[in-house]
């Protein structure tokens, strides 16, 4: 069997074979599962088809099949014409988009609505044998994946009373560029501080903050280690690992606070805000800037001697 | 000679530079075209003075020690010297600072070395508009 007979059932011949295990991918992510993201697929590429015909181009047990098509129906993307046998036809990839969208819309809208209910249920519960919460004890979270990583930095943020120290290269934080990363940042009413690589290529990722929160993060320890600071009380550290998942640990743990803390106070007193030059650039703008005043003087020197005949020893 | 060389009004003109040779020139130049000068060699005394007095047209640099040119403007961003204020720098000016002097109101800034006749019809033009 070749690769695209597996894929699709007919040919689309290999060099598309990327291409639909991409679309596949991202169908995964608007809530489809992989059987269901291939029937969309091969409906919408291949025209009106039986269950029978599509069970048959996908290697899908019928039974399955018929259990996709309902829950494809049920989701809006695919529709039934009525006949013996039905057939069934897909709707075009950008509606069908635009409704899964909206149906991840209505989800969330109604996990939102659903909050007050479990919260009023949950305070109905008796503790059972609870011990006191109140123990110094070190909490450690592992968070995978841009989104909860995300959702813990909103809420440190949001929660912060003093400051937010952010360290780390902008590589790390490109991968929350088109999220609501640097709105989080914007909003922060505490002190912020940020010390990170700012490249010319990469600060865009900081575009809308004070560049006067900004220090410039030495070369040195671009690739080391990135982490976010909230008061004296958590850390968010990022972990790199290009091979895996976006994966960080948070944790509340004292020491490690106050250790990445110190650090980080270290460094920013080291470092020069990005507003500032660097020595030979500053040299070279100051030579720039009189060279103009020289062609300044020399400008008005002429002008007064070609129009009022007068010598320069007379001006200075 | 051009016709702009001598103009009728007379006007008052404050310039604010730490550059003495600088001003020294301009000053010259504008009070063989008939006009008044005030000198001022550091922004402290230059805003002290234009708060104080009144002038046609302000020249202001930007790079200055101590009290620089942007807090000046800063300063007096309120009041309504800032249209008659040209900016008249040796210094970079970046588009967003552009951006935010037409906010605050100020229509001419010019960066040395700039061409005499250009500058005396930019003092002109601003005179134009009390």
């Amino acid at each position: 069997m070749t690769m695209e007979e597996v894929v699709e059932g007919i040919s689309y011949g290999t060099k598309h074979y990327e291409s639909i295990e991409k679309i596949n991918k991202i169908l995964l992510q608007y809530g489809l599962t992989p059987n269901q993201s291939k029937i969309y697929v091969h409906l919408t590429k291949s025209g009106e088809k039986t269950a029978s015909e599509l069970s048959k181009n996908l290697k899908i047990p019928r039974t399955e099949t018929y259990h996709l098509l309902n829950s494809l129906e049920q989701k809006g993307i695919i529709f039934s014409i009525f006949g013996k046998p039905s057939r069934f036809n897909s709707i075009p990839i950008n509606e069908a988009v635009t409704v899964l969208i909206n149906n991840e819309k209505k989800r969330i809208s109604d996990l939102e609505s659903k909050k007050d209910t479990i919260l009023s249920l949950w305070n109905t519960l008796p503790e059972i044998g609870k011990q006191n919460d109140d123990s110094e004890d070190n909490r450690f979270q592992i968070l995978q994946g841009r989104n909860s990583i995300l959702v813990k930095i909103e809420q440190m943020t949001k929660t912060a009373n003093e400051c937010i120290y952010i360290l780390g290269s902008e590589t790390n934080f490109i991968r929350f560029y088109h999220t609501d990363f640097v709105e989080f940042l914007k909003n922060v009413r505490v002190r912020l501080e940020i010390l990170t690589t700012f490249s010319e290529k990469g600060n865009y990722v900081f575009e809308g903050l004070e560049l006067e929160n900004i220090k410039r993060l030495d070369e040195s320890h671009k690739e080391n280690f990135s982490f976010i600071i909230k008061d004296d009380s958590e850390v968010l550290f990022f972990i790199n690992n290009p091979e895996s998942e976006f994966m960080a640990i948070w944790t509340d743990s004292r020491s490690f606070v106050m250790t990445l803390e110190s650090l980080f106070k270290l460094i920013w007193r080291k470092s020069t805000f990005v507003l500032e030059k660097d020595d030979s650039s500053k040299v070279e703008n100051e030579f720039e800037h009189r060279l103009r005043e020289i062609e300044q003087e020399k400008l008005i020197l002429n002008y007064l001697q070609k129009n009022f005949h007068i010598k320069n020893k007379g001006i200075k | 000679m051009n016709d702009l060389t001598f103009i009728k009004k007379e006007l008052t003109v404050l310039i604010i530079d730490d550059n003495e040779q600088i001003t020294k020139m301009i000053s010259t130049f504008l009070r063989l075209n008939n006009h008044k000068c005030i000198i001022a060699n550091d922004g402290e005394y230059g805003l002290e003075i234009l708060q104080k007095e009144q002038f046609n047209v302000i020249l202001l640099d930007l790079a200055m020690p101590e009290l620089d040119g942007y807090e000046i403007l800063e300063k007096i961003r309120s009041s309504d010297k800032i249209s008659k204020i040209i900016i008249l720098t040796a210094s970079n000016i970046t588009k967003e600072n552009q951006q935010k002097f037409k906010e605050i109101g100020i229509k001419t800034i010019l960066q040395k070395p700039v061409d005499i006749d250009v500058l005396l019809e930019k003092i002109t033009t601003i005179s134009k508009y009390q």
